[in-house]
Order: C-alpha cells, then structure tokens, then sequence
C-alpha cells in the first residue's frame, strides 16, 4: 500500500570520480520515494544510475549532498544499510558455495537471528524454485537461476526497501514474470519499498508507481508514466525516453553501403 | 546475540576454500589432525633418526643459525607470497559488492578472510613444526622448549599469513581502481613469484648460506631485522641447551615477545589500514588507446606474406600482446632462466652446465608454449565460432597462431641460450649453433603446442584441459630429450630431439586441425 509519507528522500547529492573530480557521475540529484511504492529509475548506458544506487546503499559516498534512507542519513550507513536490499547490476556470487550456504552467509551478515534463518532460506529457495537445487554449488547454475539465488539474498534479511538493479536482464520471459510479480507482491502485500533500475520499458510500465529518468547524471523527468508521456507530447515510455534523453537524430544507417553500391 | 562480523566471513571464507571436497567437510578436520599427527610422531621421526648423527653435527655448527634462518625466511616469504598471488589472480571482485552492502566494516571483511585461511595453514604450521621437532627433540629438548618452539612458528606463519592477506588486499583495492591497473592485477600476480624463487634459489646453491655467515657478507644485515631469524635465533638457543630453558632468558624472552609484538603490531596497522582496502570507487575512468601499427606490426605483415592472413596474424598478435599478463609471462620465463643460471647452473661443471642448461631452456619453451598457443581456443569457443563462420577461416586461425606463436617463442629462446651460453665461455660458433638449435626446437614446441591445444581445446584460463595439456607437453619434452641424448649423445641428440619433436608436433597439429574443424 503506497501512503505519501517519504521513505527515501534525496537532496541535490552529486558524485564526481577521478583525481581531479573530471567525471560528474550525477549532478545535483534531487527526488522522493513514497513508503511502499514501486520506483523505477530509467536512463541510458553510463547516465549514473548505478552510482545513485551505490550511494543509496552506502557503497560510494557522496560527493555533495544527503539522502534519507527509511529515516536515517547516509552518515548512519549500518542503520541504511540495514533497512535495503541490493541486487547488483553485475552481482557476484561465491560460485563455490550451495544456495543454502550463500543466503545463510548473507543473512548472517545482516543479523538475522539463527533460529529463523534457516526456515527463511528453505521458504527462499521454495518461492524460487531452487529447493531441490539447495545444496548444489551455485557455479553449475544457469544464468537465471543465479540471478534468482541474488534476489532472495536481496531479500534474506527482510528490508523495507529493496534495490533492483537490471533484476530481469538474465532471466528468460517465465522467470521475468515471477520477478514482475514479485515486485508486485512486495509492494501490495509486503507493503515494500521496491526501487527498480532497468532497460526493460516494459518491465517499469509494469510495475513502477512513479519512475525518474536521468541523462548524464541529471534528472530530466520524473512522475508517473502516463504524466512522463503527457509531459513529453509522446505516445508511449520509449519515445518519452528518447525525446528526453536524445537520440532522435535520423541517420542513414545504409550510407557504409555507398562504395558498394559504385562498384 | 549478533555473531560478530569477522567470524561470520571466516567461515564463509573457510566454507570457499573447503568447498573442493565440500562432502568430507565435517570429517576433515579429524582426517587432517589424524594425518598431520601420524606424521609429526611416526613418520618424520623415523625418517630423521636414520640421519640424526649427521643432522647433530650440523644443527650444533655455526652455519645452522644461517641455516635455520633461511628456512625460517623461506617459509616466511612463501606464506606472505601465495595469498597475495592468489588474491590477484582472482579477478571477480563483484561479491564485494553484495558484502560492503551489508553492515560490515573492512576490518571485519580482513580479519575474516585472514581467519578463514588460517585452518588450512595450519596444516602448513603442522608439518613444517613437526618435521623440525623430529630433528629437535633427539637432541633432549625437554617438553617447554618443544611447546616454546611451536609457538616460534606458530607467530612466524601467522605474522607472514596476516601481513599477505593485508598486502593483498590493498594491492587489489588499489589496483582495481583504473582498467589498467585491473589488468596489471594478473600481471603482478605471476611476477610476484620471481623474488620467491631468487630466494629458494639461493638458499639451494648456497649462496645465501655463505652471505648469511659472512663471507662475501651483503645480506645478513637485513636478515636480522627479519621476525623469521628472531625465531631461528630462539630454536637454536634450545638446541644448543637442551633441557635448559632459562638459559639467556633475557635473549629468549626478548625474541618470543619480539615476534608477539610483531604479529599483533602488524595486525593492529592493518586494520587502521583496511580502509584503503575494500573499496570499489573507480578513480580513472581513462581507458587503453590502441596506437597506429609501428614497424613492429609492419615487420609481422612482411613475415605474413601480407594478404588477408597477415590481417589476422597482425590482430591475434595485438590481441596477445595488449594483455600484460602475456608480457608478464614472457619476462617470468626470462627471469627464471636468469635465475637458474645466476644462483645454480654457474657452479655446475662446464659439461654438465651446458647439457642441464638445454634440458631447462627446452623445458621453458615447451612451458612459454602452452600459455602463448594455447591461446588458441582459450578465449572461449564463441571466439573460435568467428573464425568458423568466415570461409576458410579455421586454417587461417592454425596458421596466424603458428606465425603468433613462433614471433613470440623464438626470441625469447635465442635470448635464454644466450643467456646460459654467453657466460659458459663457448666458442663463438658453438655458441650461435645452439642458439639456433634451441630456437629451432622452440619452433617444433609451438607446433606440437598448437597442434595438444586443438585436440584437446581449453576454452577458458583455468579448465583440467589447459592442465592437462600443459602436463603432456612438459612431458613429452622431457622424454624427448632424454631418449635423444642417451641414444644419439649430445650433438645429434639436438638434431634428433628438433627432428623428433617437429615429427611428432606435426602430426598432432593435422590430427588437431581435422578435430577443430568438426568440433561443435
């Protein structure tokens, strides 16, 4: 259930990388999330939103501005650290280890107390689908499954807020519909807080309540999709997405073709 | 109650180095006690009893403090070495990501891994303790010297294991930062080896020994700030007074608490220092920039008979050569072969010199091979499928890589006989002779190499085929080379064992082609 009290609340937070701070990452980046809703973040290859997911989970700092993460600020990083669930855009996994053994090991790490640990991992890996996969070493899992042992590591410990990063990009159509659904279920039923970074349009039409566009590290829309489109005079997300971040520029994807055509 | 953070990534650490043999887990540790006993009681007593005359007279001489100092440094290196090796080499830092999302601090994720290793070091301590006891205690070492003394080397691996995990991880965090400094990660981690084998080098020629005493002395000046001779200076006053543990307490005091202030010093600078480790902010973003072909890449095209091969000799040539882990495997050969001449084959006889000297460059080569050529199709079949799609491609792939293979190959041979002839004093033309014999058996290797490579294809770094092949092709040379010698002597032993090996290279290289062309 999505109420209008802030959860996240972001507050001109910029990062800059290198030496001499030559990169801006992101600039100047301001926006709120609503307890309980699903965000979405869109934005072309390298625009930042890794970054502003890093910084929101306390991996990067900042290099300007704060956030408040369920009421803490980023200062406080085991309270914010706490309170999220990340799925990494490229998540590593100890390939030597059982599902079992890596959401144990991840769930340790967040505290979670022993006497409920295991039963939550065994009801895990019953949701995924994973159960009769639980003590086989994740190195001899398909893309997707790995993917799914990840998201139920973001999940291990519970959190109100929950960071996926590209969740379906190595998933097949049938595993990209639990995810959907999951998403879904997390926010309606679990009355979670769901931010969603990925390329897939469909997937953010889907499921995300509101979602912000940025284009080199700056927000350039945000609301919900139908408002984004409004806004932009379009028909549909895509080309709401491409009016807002370029690309419109109409070249003749054929011209390399010239000097064979002379011959 | 939380568990604290350290432990709980010790024994994810320990699970990941267990996992191997993950179905005997809970066994292991008993299995390993069992076996680490039987042979500290039982086997290293009975093999050093026969001896124990001759180890007596030597443990009591002067040059047993050189001695045991070597071996203490030994050990102490190579525990520091191999986790810094091993951390480098692996380039998957994503897990990071999912721990340092987690409320850990980077103290926590250093004391874990370093705990995590220990148990299976401890297997290390076990038997390296346990054979000095066995030569010890013959001597009367009453039971607090024994325990004393197992303690020396307790705190020697400790210190060496915690001060590798630290470098190590600072090392990778700091290397991590730029894709250049990613790459040379993997680079560092094979070079890094090369100290370690100056060191047992050294130590096996004697070299070190006669420094540590003091003749020609260099080195034994910074030995002793080293905590691996305070050790050694603490066994050796229990030997030297059996039965007598109070003998210059002073001295034994001051070298045990030496080396606890030593380990737990060294631990407390590391975790002040663990934050420059485990991190993943980026600082250069500024990647490689290919430059336009010099006269090195125009010397390849004329070698190429120019045409379309030459385009492809010229792109798996860039291809191996912009990876530093390739350029660092080349100079890890040289140096090798540089080493061997300088700490053991100098002090052989000339005739001897010579004879070992090509059996260890041929040896080289046949292992410079496998990780220039097997190359081949170790960049995943997706790679070899490229070359399978474009018409004739395969034949153009086998060919460009024997070209790669030998413009790689055989300067590195000319320069390791050279570096063994040049210093032997042999005639001039001798000395050409077999430097062009040994570049000519070089030559045969790459064959053979590529030819093991397509038969038996590693279509990743690591796969049991690499091995394997890595494994025939050490052998064969090996083989190949004795039987010629022995059968044909020394000078048609060369021609027989360049003829021989280009024979069977040959052959492997069409049986090879036929197998890379039907593969799917």
């Amino acid at each position: 259930m999505t109420s209008n009290a802030p959860i996240i609340t972001v507050n001109g937070i910029s990062k800059k990388f290198g030496k001499r701070n030559e990169i801006t990452a992101l600039n100047n980046v301001s926006f709120s999330v609503n307890h309980g809703e699903v965000f979405g973040l869109l934005g072309p290859n390298g625009s930042g939103k890794t970054t502003l997911i890093r910084i929101l989970n306390c991996i990067f700092k900042p290099t300007s501005g704060t956030a408040i993460v369920n009421g803490h600020d980023l200062k406080e990083k085991d309270y914010v650290k706490r309170s999220t669930g990340l799925l990494a855009e490229n998540p590593g996994l100890y390939e030597r280890l059982s599902p079992r053994e890596y959401l144990e090991f991840v769930g340790a790490l967040y505290d979670v107390d022993k006497s409920i640990l295991s039963e939550r991992v065994d009801r895990l890996l019953i949701m995924f689908g994973l159960s009769s996969r639980g003590n086989d070493l994740i190195e001899g899992f398909s893309k997707g499954m790995k993917q799914k042992v990840l998201i139920a590591a973001a999940l291990i410990h519970d959190p109100p807020i929950i960071f996926l990063d590209e969740p379906t990009s190595a998933l097949d159509p049938r595993a990209s519909i639990v995810v959907k659904d999951l998403i879904k279920d997390l926010s309606t039923k679990a009355n979670k807080t769901v931010f969603v970074s990925s390329h897939f349009l469909s997937l953010l039409e889907d499921v995300c309540d509101r979602l912000v566009i940025i284009n080199q590290g700056r927000i350039v829309s945000i609301g919900t999709v139908k408002e984004i489109i409004e806004k932009t005079g379009t028909i549909d997300l895509e080309q709401a997405f491409i009016e807002l971040t370029g690309g419109k520029e109409s070249k003749d994807l054929l011209a390399w073709r010239d000097q064979v055509e002379a011959t | 109650m939380r568990r604290p953070k350290w432990l709980i990534i010790a024994k994810n650490e320990y699970l990941l180095k267990t996992s191997g043999f993950r179905r005997y887990r809970r066994i292991f540790p008993f299995l390993a006690s069992a076996a680490v006993m039987a042979y500290v009681l039982f086997v290293a007593p009975a093999m050093f009893s026969l001896a124990s005359d001759l180890t007596k007279t030597f443990l009591l001489s002067d040059a047993a403090l050189a001695f045991m100092q070597v071996m203490l440094f030994v050990i102490f290196i190579s525990i520091l070495t191999i986790p810094i090796m091993q951390t480098l080499q692996d380039t998957n830092i994503a897990p990071l990501e999912t721990i340092l999302s987690a409320p850990v601090e980077p103290k926590d994720m250093l004391l874990g891994k370093y705990l995590g290793s220990l148990p299976l070091y401890a297997i290390v301590v076990s038997v390296i303790a346990g054979t000095f006891l066995a030569l010890f205690i013959p001597f009367g070492m009453t039971m607090d010297q024994v325990l004393l003394a197992v303690l020396v080397f307790i705190l020697i691996v400790m210190s060496a294991l915690w001060i590798g995990v630290l470098i190590a991880a600072i090392l990778k965090a700091w290397l991590g930062k730029s894709v250049r400094g990613r790459e040379a990660r993997q680079a560092l981690a094979m070079l890094i080896s090369l100290p370690l084998f100056a060191v047992i080098y050294s130590a096996m020629n004697g070299d070190m020994l006669d420094a540590l005493q003091g003749h020609g002395n260099t080195i034994s000046g910074p030995f002793l700030m080293l905590p691996s001779s305070w050790g050694a200076d603490v066994i050796l006053r229990f030997l030297r007074h059996p039965g007598d543990v109070g003998f210059d307490l002073f001295s034994m005091v001051l070298g045990i608490f030496g080396l606890l202030a030593f380990l737990f010093g060294s631990i407390f600078v590391g975790i002040k220092l663990s934050g420059r480790a485990y991190d993943l902010e980026p600082v250069s973003f500024s990647s490689a920039k290919a430059k336009p072909e010099g006269v090195f890449y125009k010397y390849v095209r004329l070698l190429s008979a120019r045409g379309s091969l030459a385009t492809v000799v010229v792109t798996v040539t860039k291809d191996y050569g912009r990876r530093l882990e390739n350029i660092s495997r080349i100079i890890y050969i040289l140096g090798l072969v540089s080493m061997m001449e300088l700490f053991m084959l100098s002090s052989l006889p000339q005739g001897n010199h010579v004879s070992i000297a090509l059996l260890t460059i041929t040896w080289m080569m046949a292992f410079l091979c496998v990780f220039v050529v097997g190359e081949v199709t170790a960049r995943g079949k997706d790679n070899l499928f490229i070359y399978r799609k474009a018409p004739g491609g395969e034949s153009r792939l086998i060919g460009a890589r024997i070209i790669q293979g030998c413009i790689v190959v055989q300067p590195v041979a000319a320069i390791s006989a050279l570096i063994v002839l040049i210093p032997s004093k042999f005639p001039l033309v001798d000395t050409i002779v077999l430097t062009i014999a040994i570049v000519a058996i070089a030559t045969a290797y790459v064959i053979m190499s590529i030819g093991l490579f397509l038969l038996s294809p590693a279509f990743s770094e690591k796969p049991i085929e690499m091995i394997g092949n890595a494994i025939s092709i050490l052998v064969i040379s090996f083989f190949l080379y004795v039987v010629c010698m022995v059968v044909f002597g020394e000078t048609w032993g060369i021609l027989a064992l360049l003829l021989l090996s280009l024979g069977i290279g040959s052959i492997l290289l069409m049986v090879g082609s036929r197998k890379i062309k039907s593969i799917e």
